[in-house]
């Protein structure tokens, strides 16, 4: 009877030993974000865009 | 012929007749020849006709879009990729990846790697401002109550033909959930007046939760995971408990 209580303990504490195992080494989920960049958010920012900009707002 | 034409055989009706048909004849040429020519410049119309609405279509069509497309140039094509981990163990460290990928021929393939499989992208042309202009590109991570390294702005020459990646090491020490930008900039300088102008290409939000077990941080769960598990072994497997004892025994000998 010990002998099963005992068997029954430590297959517990095993269990949730490796439940904890998993939990602090398991890997963690990566999230990608894919970017497309315009060629006009690429462009050097000259003054005629800012004054377009102006004519556009106006 | 003359001889034929002023012969004192022919009468002078029939040289009449003759002198008529001749008339007739250089008459029919000169019609001929007045149709021809009519024709030939008749052909060169057309075509004026036909190209003519063609012209006058071209100014309708939108200017700037044909501008836009004959900026300063390169065939290189960019695709922004950022990895970072949503969810994290509190007192854990983990890296936020920001990529500009290329290809093998100068162009910019819109790639992405991860877990061995390629994520790939649309393909977009920037102008090509290498040849005027020496392009910088700079990143920085900005959130608070998350150690990150480098905290500052981090800045890598833009080469033709050449990737650029960011990499930041975060650490977040309590629970909770911690809400940043990941900022792009691309800085351009003048190869000749040295002058500088700076533009903002990207900013992301980023959302990342730090987490424990129960209040226990994940190093101290992984500690006692590594001890439990040991022990439950023992208690529960008999036969483990011997190997154990086994081993002891040799190690002591």
């Amino acid at each position: 009877m010990s002998r099963r209580v005992r068997t029954l303990l430590g297959v517990l504490i095993f269990a949730m030993s490796i439940a904890l195992l998993i939990w602090g080494l398991a890997p963690l989920r990566r999230e990608i974000r894919i970017q497309n960049i315009s060629p006009s958010e690429m462009q050097l920012p000259t003054p005629i865009s800012l004054r377009s900009d102006l004519w556009v707002a106006l | 012929m003359s001889r034929i034409i002023f012969s004192p055989r022919f009468t002078a009706t029939q040289r009449r007749h003759l002198t008529q048909s001749f008339f007739l004849a250089a008459l029919m040429l000169f019609l001929l020849s007045c149709g021809g020519g009519a024709m030939a410049t008749e052909a060169p119309s057309s075509m004026a006709t036909s190209v003519a609405p063609t012209q006058g279509v071209v100014p309708s069509t939108p200017q700037p879009s044909v501008e836009a497309t004959t900026q300063p140039a390169i065939p290189e094509r960019r695709l922004l990729a950022l990895e970072f981990p949503p969810r994290i163990r509190a007192g854990d460290s983990d890296i936020v990846r920001l990529t500009l990928n290329m290809d093998d021929a100068g162009n910019i393939t819109p790639t992405a790697v991860v877990d061995g499989n390629v994520i790939t992208g649309e393909v977009i042309e920037i102008p090509n401002l290498y040849e005027t202009h020496h392009v910088v590109v700079e990143a920085s991570f900005d959130i608070s109550g998350i150690q990150v390294s480098p905290p500052s702005l981090s800045s890598q020459t833009l080469s033709p033909g050449q990737s650029v990646m960011f990499f930041w090491s975060i650490r977040p020490v309590e629970v909770g959930v911690y809400r940043g930008t990941v900022w792009l900039f691309l800085r351009f300088v003048d190869k000749v007046s040295g002058e500088e102008s700076r533009r903002a290409v990207s900013a992301q939000m980023v959302e990342i939760e730090a987490v424990n077990l129960f209040g226990v941080p994940a190093r101290v769960v992984r500690a006692v995971g590594g001890v439990g598990s040991i022990v439950g072994a023992v208690i529960g497997f008999p036969f483990f408990e011997d190997i154990v004892k086994f081993l002891f025994k040799k190690r002591r000998r």
